[in-house]
């Protein structure tokens, strides 16, 4: 069953089946909300809520654009709007923490030659993590949604409602910020 | 061409967004510029990295909990649902009921004062009333000494 004829559905009552949306969309919804909200403890609950705004919103889908284009303005709408209730709190925070994890990693790095490669890789996530999470609202989101959930540019254009130049135009700043963030602490090799 | 300008190929050419003489010239540029090529590195190391990183998931029972929420929702939505569409189609039978209940409040509360009246009226007339009997006590005992 496709996403349309799933929406079709729900909307005629059986609501059930919006559990098909959730398993299809899950991962990469959290993976955006993820790139705001990094390792805190309420990210899952920040999807859920997200998901449960998609679901009230069906209503209001026209059929006019794909489903998942639709459900990815929500979600990274909502993202922003999470990112600015929570920028004060959280990003400090999380600026704070990840300074000191990121000293925590280039530490383990250099300790240990026989380093696990799975340990590598789980610190090279919570650096990548730390790093994007540094970066603005809009380059977060076409890195995410480029390098992470692969995404073309003209779906990107097309969930974030601006050009296609200007996705490129994003995605070279978000890469050259990341570098230039990764570049202060050393981390690039 | 400025090296500005090549970073943003650089950029797109890590997306396979160029042409092939686009390619071609971003390749010669590369091979005489080492600030370029290591941008180029870098740009391609963050790619890897963050195409690699999509580690994070959610934990298993997502889905459930998260359907059990808007079935709760809707639950909760469908009682007041009811109880709206109870109204609407009970109306007449809800107006007069409505109006019943004010009219018994309006006409208690106005009884209530009737009644307060009443008995300061009972009370003032058992005083008049004692009064005349005094009244006629005098009255009574001036006729029986003359």
């Amino acid at each position: 069953m496709n996403d349309k004829e799933i929406i079709e559905k729900i909307l005629a009552g059986q609501e059930n089946l919006f559990r098909h949306i959730i398993d299809r969309y899950k991962d990469k919804v959290f993976s955006i909300i993820f790139s705001f909200c990094g390792y805190t403890s309420d990210c899952e609950d920040i999807v859920q809520s997200v998901f449960i705004k998609i679901f009230y919103s069906l209503k209001k889908f026209k059929f006019e654009s794909s489903f998942s284009t639709w459900m990815y303005r929500i979600v990274i709408n909502e993202s922003i709007n999470f990112a600015k209730k929570r920028n004060n709190k959280i990003i400090s925070l999380q600026e704070k923490i990840s300074s000191d994890d990121d000293q925590e990693i280039i530490d383990f790095i250099k300790s240990d030659d026989n380093i696990e490669k799975k340990a590598i890789e789980q610190e090279t996530q919570k650096l990548v993590q730390n790093t994007l999470i540094k970066l603005k609202n809009n380059y977060k989101i076409v890195l995410t949604l480029r390098d992470i959930e692969n995404f073309s540019y003209e779906e990107i254009s097309q969930m974030m409602n601006v050009s296609v130049d200007t996705v490129k135009i994003w995605l070279f700043r978000a890469r050259k910020k990341m570098r230039e963030i990764l570049i202060q602490g050393d981390q690039l090799l | 061409m400025k090296c500005k300008n090549i970073e943003l190929m650089i950029s797109l050419h890590i997306d396979n967004k160029l042409s092939l003489e686009e390619v071609t010239f971003l390749m010669e540029h590369l091979n005489s510029c080492e600030k370029c090529r290591q941008i180029y590195k870098d740009f391609k190391d963050i790619k890897i990295v963050l195409s690699d990183s999509q580690k994070t998931k959610v934990t298993n029972d997502f889905t459930d909990s998260t359907m059990k929420k808007i079935i709760d929702l809707q639950n909760k939505k469908n009682d007041n649902i009811i109880f709206v569409d109870f109204v609407k189609k009970h109306l007449i039978m809800v107006a007069s009921f409505v109006f019943i209940i004010i009219a018994s409040i309006v006409f208690l509360s106005k009884n209530s004062s009737d009644n307060s009246a009443l008995a300061e009226y009972y009370l003032n007339y058992e005083q008049y009333s004692s009064v005349e009997d005094i009244y006629d006590e005098n009255i009574i005992s001036f006729l029986l000494l003359y």
